[in-house]
Parts: C-alpha cells; structure tokens; sequence
C-alpha cells in the first residue's frame, strides 16, 4: 500500500499563488486583522488563521480551494462565524475562506417553491425575500438575523420551527459543492438505487467539501398564525405540559421553554417580552394554519398547561405582540450577557418525556461547579440549550465551565439521548464521540471522511476524534486507496 | 451490539473467486438478481424490538415485515412515517433501502427523514452506525440520510429507529377534472390555497383529474378543504369534495402505474416540466399518466420527460472503496465482477 503523502506545507507559495488572480484587499494576513477570524460563537477556544480570503464566487472558492492543496495548507470555511460548536476555528494555522459576500439571491420560483441562493445570504435575508412570494424558509435558528444559509448547510441547523418544519436538510433540494480535492459537483435528488449525498453533505461542517450554491424548499407562509404563553411554578410542569400537548395529538409549529433565569435576564435586558418574573418557567407554543386549526390547538394547549397547574396563559394573534413574545427567545442569549462576560451555550438531546429529570440533573452539575446555569431549549424535540454563564479571562472558571459541559453531555447521552441537535460536533465536541460511538464506528465515519478527503485539509480537526491529518488517514484507509488518492490528487493539480 | 455480526462474517468470508452478496428481505423490491450475484437474507433478524408511543418512535430489526411493524403501532394509533401505500410488502430493512418517495413529503419529510437511526455494517464488515431515537440528532455524519435508497450496495443496515405519526383515522379529497391545456393554471392556483397532504394528477387522453388529499374531519379541515375548493374556483375550476375510503387509499398514494407498458417508469420532473409533458402527450387518445406534482414523481406514456441515466455519484465510488474495498456487496450493476 502506498501512503498518502500530503504536499509538504508551503504558505509562502499559497500566498503567491493567490495574488496572482485575487485582489490584495481580499487576501488577509495581518495577525491583528486575522485576529477576528481565530474563534467563532463558541469563545471557549482559539486558534489564529494562516491567512483570510475574502471570497465572491463559486469559480474563487473552487481556485481557493485548489490552491491550498496544491500547497498543502488546510483551509476552512466560513459564512458569519456565528457556530456554536466551534466549526469555523481555523486549527492547524488553517486559511479562512470567508464565503459572506456570496450573499444573493439568485431566484425563487413560487410554483416549484424553491429558492436558488449563494452560501452567504442570511438566513432571515432568504426568509424575507421568500415572503414577497408568500413563502418562507423555515428553518429558523436562534442567530438567523445574522448566521448564513451556507453555515447552516454546514452544521444541518435547526431552530424553534424545526419542530414542525425539519432541520436544514429537509429543505435542500440540490447543492453545488467544491469537495475537498477542488472538483466541482452537483448533489442532487439521487438515482432510483442510489445513496443521496445531499444527505451526507449536509451537516458535515465544512470537512467534505464547501457548498458554493444551494437551492433550497421552500414553504407556504400560514394563512394565520398563534402565539401562546404558558407560566409555570416549576420547570418540570412546563416538560410535563409540553408532553401532553404531544399526546393529545396537536401539532405546534414550535414548542419552546425558559427557566427562571432566563426569564430574568431577558426582562432586564432590551429584550424584554413582558414574561411574568414570577414564574419558575415560561412555555412559548406557536400554532399555524387557519383560524379554525389555530382555534383547535389553542385549546389543547391550554388544557394541557392547565392540567398542569399552569399560573397564567396569554395569546398573541397580531404580528406585533408575537413579535414581543419572540423578541424574548430569540433574545435569549444576547440577554444572558448581563448575568456575565461569557456563555456557553450546550446543545444535548434527550427523549423528550425525559426533559424534566434530565434539566433536574443537570441543574445539580451547575450548582456542584458553582456555576451559573439557565436553560432555554428547543422542548418539543427534547433539544436542550443548557447555558453556562462565565469571564472567558478566568482561566479557572473555563476549567469548570468544561468540566461541567462534559457532565451535561453525559448526562444526555445516558438518558438515551445525544451530544447535538442543532450545532454540529466541531471542535466542541469532538473529543465526545466516543461516548456515542465507539471505536470501529467512529473508524468507519473516518474512513468515509478519508475518501472524500484524503489530504486531509478541509475543516482538519473537526468531527472526528483524532481524525486530523492526511498522513494518519491515509494509512487507515483501504487497501489500494493510496494510489487511488495519490492519482486523484495528481489529476486535481495537473 | 449491532445485529447481524454473523451475517457479516458470511459476506466478509467471501472469497475473491466468489460473487459478490446483496442484502435481501423478503425479496418484494430486489426483483430477479442476475447471476452471478448472491442473495444475502436478512430475514432472521427480524423482531419489533421497542416502540414508544409516546416519543413516536419504534426501534425494529431490518427483517421485520412492515406489516408486523405497522400493526404494532396500529394498537396506539400511530402509524409508519411518512404516509405510504399500505400494503406495499416488504420489511422495514427493504423498505430503508428503496427509499420510496412519499407524495406527502413537502408536508412531513421524505422517508429518509422518517428514519431517525440505523445500525449495520460495511462491505468491509466494519460497524456502521448513524442517528438515534431523538428526533434531532446531528452527531456525526448523517449516513442515515446518505445511504437511504442505495440498496444495500454500500451497507447492510440490521436495525432501524423509524419515526411513527398519528393516524387522522379519516381521509377525504378534493377532486377536479380538466383538460390538460388548464392544469399549469390549476396547479398555480393549488399553490396559493391551503397545503394538502399530498396531490394527485391523472392523465387520461386530453383530460387530468386532479386529486388533492386532506387529513383528518371536523370544522378546521371542512374550512380548509373549502378553501382548496375556493382556490380552484377562482380559477374557473369546478371541484368537489369526497371521502377517500381508508381502502381507497394505497392507491392513491402509489406513484407507479402497473398496468402500463414499457416507458411508463417513475421520472423526475419539475412541476413545469411535468406540465408541458403532461400538456404534450395529452395530444394522443390513449395517453396515460400519473403525477405527484409538489414531489416532481410520475409516470407518462407517451413520455416526453427525460430522465438522465443512474450514475453512481464520485463520492459514492469514493465512498465504496474505502467501505468495501474487496467488492463484497454488488454494486447493481448487472454484471458483476
């Protein structure tokens, strides 16, 4: 067998290489200027690029790419730097390709319902484009003013709608990607017999490929829509409330819950949704469909919350006052930066009939780190958002805030359920893979990664533990693979 | 422990003289397997073995028939998703590996995405496991998602986490009929109206009957149903309302037309080109057709919609040799190595 031999490093050469076709004010290498591009929405972690490209389209990003392997240098993509899985930290001096310019639009058609898009519009930009037509993009993650569609590709993002709607991947329709040797493809709607890459691209956080194009679904705007606010006098009747919502058949377009703590801050904060301060839990439910559907559903959610021993429960019909009940969950986290410097914000799943003995547990870690521990989170697909206040300068601090995030994942994984429904894996959660996999399964994923990118410098670092470098994965790969890479590699590079 | 270990050790023992394994179920989808190619039953592993009516989710072995599956959450009122033709045979296993569409998809997610877990094992023989039995699950690549449809040609998937749905107990259409000069327009109308379940269209000659599938009774789907109604009607469309027999309803959702010849095979179209096919072949008396106009799937004769051949995409090939690197799972071509 012969190993893969990854093109020796040469960033000097890169850095020739692309002046040669892009313009000097696009190419970034000042270590102050690059300092921007070192962490992501997880704080937690940093590590300084190799250089920036700041990248306008397709036919750059395909040169970018082929540039770095040809020169060795790992690059990793990026659309607003909002992750919280730390998926765009640069690791290994890695070249940032900042995709955030490819910001259009390029079609939405009302009869098939779709939209055609570069990967940098954002993702509340494509949702309100949709509307002129009358429709929407659903999902709706928390950083959707600001995070981009190519970013949620990425990590196969979710949001409070999800829970009607889907994640990322059930509105990509096709997607056309620069995988990790530089050739361009189309990922589309498979062949009868075949597997569907679409499925396999998306939420692989950038180490198979960058998506350069996306048409996406779209879907009907609701002719109306309700929005319900439920109080609790404990956390645990609001997971309660929201089970029996489930098992009385109704069919939320979103069923979301805030603690205590998270009630207060975002009362303090320009955020505020007038939650009641009294209560030890808030559930927020949005129904959709015509009035009699709204109707109907408003009444099995009150009797739920009812039954339940719920303390108050509002109604919000016209756009303004939704808007004031959702300005407070979407808010959230912004919010929590009055209680201190720095969050961490955990994404863990569980079943949801176990949502209120896990927050219980987890509650006891915060308290036995001394830590400051809110939750908001996605309740009707047991998506939890445990979020851990701290100062990212306390060295000490960070060292509880991990120690207590490793807990919470445990915890997760225990109660049958696992370490991310919406962020992605990244670097966050890379070293805990193993408690969801165990070696020969995490092998198998590796070696899927190694096909798709034998060199080993798409997003090094992520997903995959110890799934780094294109030398090691070259040597786990199959027999006959190495001359197949090797070949493949030639071809790319001429 | 993933099931299935010995099956493994057969196809992973196989000589390089001998002919490559395909996974096969009850058999209902794999069709004549030329020769040269070695079934590989998985009908041994076979059982319901948990199905929470509260979470909506059922856990079975890949040879477990639908039927059994189907029954099993019958008793809580829960039915396989998303909505399939009843009847359609098979085990949950071949059912995966088909990757049937849903003419309900746009409403609640292909198949693909009704499968929330799979556990099985490489060509190779390595393990293989993807998703879970939470409903969002994203830790670590999502071969739940790839390899649906694919046939067993890069895995054999031997346990399944398979999401359930409620069953709305009744079903109703709203049904109209028209030439098919009109049906872009009925179409352009339908997308303005409430969202159906599912949408049918029926060619026969020059005339379609359009068939729109709602679920469930009372006020708020009398109101939506009404307003489906209201839709067509303003585009000078007559329309009426009917119950769908629960009997009535396989056929409805079956995207094959079995009692047409050769070139009547499923395709994939957008909405307009269907349109214009649709538009096309109405020229002749004796066409026929059927078409899932918002999942872009249907059959025509004559058919005008081409379909471009199968390929085996690059990173499939990529992903097969790394997988199964001594060619022990046929590959569906139908000359074996």
């Amino acid at each position: 067998m012969t190993p893969i031999r990854r093109r020796r490093r040469d960033d000097r050469r890169l850095l020739r290489a692309l002046e040669r076709w892009l313009p000097p004010s696009r190419i970034i290498r000042d270590p102050g200027e690059c300092a921007l591009y070192d962490t992501d929405g997880l704080t937690l972690h940093r590590a300084p690029p190799g250089g920036v490209l700041l990248l306008e389209s397709a036919d750059e990003v395909e040169e970018a790419v082929r540039c770095c392997v040809s020169h060795g240098v790992p690059f990793v993509p990026r659309g607003a730097g909002t992750g919280l899985s730390g998926g765009a930290i640069p690791l290994d001096h890695a070249w940032v390709l900042d995709l955030s310019r490819m910001d259009r639009v390029l079609e939405i058609d009302p009869l098939e319902r779709t939209a055609r898009i570069e990967p940098g519009v954002v993702n509340l930009d494509l949702d309100r484009a949709a509307a002129a037509q009358g429709l929407r993009y659903a999902p709706d993650p928390s950083s959707q003013r600001a995070c981009t569609v190519g970013g949620n590709i990425a990590e196969n993002s979710g949001g409070p709608h999800c829970f009607r709607h889907g994640m990322t991947t059930r509105h990509i329709e096709s997607l056309e990607v620069v995988l990790p040797d530089g050739t361009r493809t189309i990922l589309a709607a498979p062949s009868p017999g075949r597997a569907d890459p679409r499925g396999l691209f998306v939420g692989s956080e950038g180490t198979l490929g960058i998506a350069v194009e996306a048409t996406v679904a779209l879907v009907a705007r609701p002719e109306a829509v309700r929005t319900q606010l439920a109080s609790f006098p404990s956390l645990a009747a609001a997971c309660r409330a929201v089970s029996r919502v489930i098992a009385a058949g109704a069919r939320p377009a979103a069923l979301e819950i805030l603690d205590r703590l998270t009630i207060k801050a975002v009362e303090a904060s320009v955020f505020r949704a007038g939650y009641p301060l009294d209560a030890e839990a808030v559930l927020l439910v949005e129904a959709e469909g015509s009035a009699e559907e709204i109707e109907q559903e408003t009444a099995v959610v009150q009797a739920a919350c009812e039954a339940e021993a719920a303390l108050a429960f509002e109604t919000a019909d016209d756009p303004v006052a939704r808007e004031r009940l959702w300005r407070g969950r979407k808010g959230a986290f912004g919010a929590m930066g009055r209680v201190a410097r720095d969050l961490y914000v955990l994404d863990g799943v569980v079943p949801r009939t176990r949502l209120a003995e896990v927050i219980e547990r987890i509650t006891k870690v915060g308290e036995r780190h001394d830590l400051v521990l809110s939750n908001v989170f996605h309740a009707g697909d047991g998506n939890l958002h445990p979020n851990l206040s701290f100062d990212a300068r306390d060295p000490e601090q960070c060292a509880r805030v991990l120690a207590a995030g490793d807990e919470i994942l445990r915890i997760c994984v225990e109660a049958g359920g696992t370490l991310s429904g919406e962020h992605g894996i990244g670097l966050e959660k890379r070293d805990h893979m193993h408690l969801v996999f165990d070696a020969g399964e995490l092998a198998t994923q590796e070696r899927l990664r190694a096909a798709v990118d034998p060199a080993g410098l798409a997003n090094p670092g992520k997903v995959i533990p110890g799934g780094r470098g294109c030398v090691e994965a070259g040597h786990r790969g199959p027999p006959g693979s190495g001359e197949r890479t090797a070949r493949r590699i030639e071809e790319v590079l001429g | 422990m993933i099931p299935g270990r010995e099956l493994i050790a057969r196809l992973t023992s196989r000589g390089p003289e001998t002919t490559p394994f395909t996974p096969v179920g009850r058999g209902t989808r794999s069709g004549h397997l030329p020769s040269g190619v070695r079934a590989l039953p998985l009908d041994s592993l076979s059982g319901v073995e948990d199905l929470d009516p509260q979470e909506m989710v059922c856990t079975a072995l890949a040879g477990t028939s639908i039927d059994e599956v189907a029954r099993a959450a019958a008793v809580h009122g829960l039915l396989l998703c998303p909505l399939l033709p009843e009847g359609i045979g098979g085990t949950l296993g071949g059912l995966y590996s088909s990757g049937i569409e849903s003419p309900a998809a746009p409403q609640e997610g292909r198949l693909r995405d009704a499968v929330l877990g799979i556990e099985g094992w490489t060509g190779g023989g390595s393990p293989l496991r993807s998703g879970g039995r939470v409903v969002k699950n994203v830790t670590g690549y999502d071969l739940t998602r790839y390899l649906c449809g694919a046939r067993g040609r890069l895995g054999v998937i031997t346990r399944l986490h398979w999401r359930l749905r409620r069953d709305p107990e009744r079903f109703q259409e709203v049904r109209a009929e028209l030439p098919c000069l009109r049906l872009l327009d009925a179409l352009k109308a339908l997308r303005g109206a409430p969202d159906a379940t599912a949408l049918r269209v029926e060619l026969v000659g020059d005339r379609v009957t359009l068939r729109a599938l709602v679920e469930g009774g009372g006020p708020p789907v009398e109101s939506r149903i009404g307003r489906i109604r209201e839709a067509l009607a303003q585009a000078q469309l007559r329309s009426e309302a009917q119950e769908l027999p629960r009997a009535a309803l396989p056929d409805f959702l079956r995207a094959e037309l079995p009692d047409l010849g050769g070139g009547s095979a499923l395709r994939r179209a957008t909405v307009r080109q269907w349109a214009e096919a649709i538009l096309l072949a109405g020229r002749s008396p004796s066409a026929r057709g059927v078409l899932f106009p918002w999942i872009g799937l249907g059959a025509l004769v004559p058919s005008t919609v081409a379909s471009p051949p199968p390929e085996l995409h690059s990173i499939d090939q990529w992903v097969r040799e790394a997988w199964d690197p001594h060619g022990n799972l046929w590959t569906g071509e139908e000359a074996p190595r």
